[in-house]
């Protein structure tokens, strides 16, 4: 299971992750890999830019591919951190009060199944089908 | 003018005016990885052009919401100038990411450049 250092990996290694994924099933152009890596881009820069700040330093990522469903998990140490409730109203503002961020979790949302979190044994732990 | 990110893969972005327009070209992917290049690229190109802008999207493959920030800041741009955003030829993956952003309601989108 790949484990990405959040304090001394960037996030272009991080992306490696996906990248290997999607050419490993030879779907790098295809609109199934294209959700994942967008899920996963979308994931993973939440994590270099907020997780941290939570204490976070590490996440171990496990992505699994089944027929046409795509299961990723997302393992984080720190204090409790939880994407799947921020819900996100700058979509809704006008185009003149649109700031940069946010829409991150609008694709996760929108391109995946399921988006959950649980926290167990002092770990933060998400899972999205995609 | 062209970026190379990673040594190994190559991202490009292009400037043509054409006519009242700017045309920016860019190929492959606009994601977390090369966005900030890409930003500041256009943001210089920017200043120095009073043109409407056109995104020529035709070889772009894949954008996440890091590249969505580079059409937010250029339509903000031209916008305080009077001036539009247009996006040409997005594939069905980006025309979809763009629509469920809300992003076309101060996009356009053209079929000719």
């Amino acid at each position: 299971m790949p484990r990405i250092n959040l304090l001394a990996s960037s996030p272009d290694q991080a992306m490696r992750i996906i990248d290997e994924f999607c050419n490993k099933y030879a779907e790098a152009k295809n609109e199934f890999c294209y959700k994942t890596r967008l899920v996963y881009e979308e994931l993973i820069t939440n994590m270099f830019k907020h997780a941290v700040k939570h204490q976070t330093s590490f996440v171990y990522v496990n992505i699994e591919k089944s027929n046409k469903t795509v299961k990723l998990n997302l393992s984080y140490d720190g204090e409790k951190f939880d994407p799947t409730t921020y819900k996100d109203k700058r979509i809704n503002e006008p185009f003149e009060a649109k700031k940069p961020g946010g829409l991150g979790l609008v694709l996760i949302n929108g391109f995946s199944k399921k988006f959950l979190y649980t926290r167990k044994n002092n770990m933060n732990n998400i899972y999205v089908e995609i | 003018m062209n970026y190379r990110i990673r040594g190994e893969k190559k991202m490009n972005v292009a400037f043509k005016e054409k006519g009242e327009y700017l045309v920016i070209s860019v190929e492959d992917k606009l994601d977390s990885i090369n966005s900030k290049v890409i930003l500041d690229s256009i943001a210089e190109k920017l200043k120095e052009s009073d043109k409407n802008v056109v995104f020529d999207f035709e070889r772009l493959n894949y954008i996440s919401s890091a590249g969505l920030q580079i059409l937010l800041f250029a339509a903000k741009n031209r916008k305080s100038i009077s001036k539009e955003v247009l996006i040409y030829k997005p594939n069905a993956m980006v025309d979809n990411i763009i629509k469920i952003t809300g992003f076309y309601t101060f996009l356009k989108k053209t079929d000719r450049i």
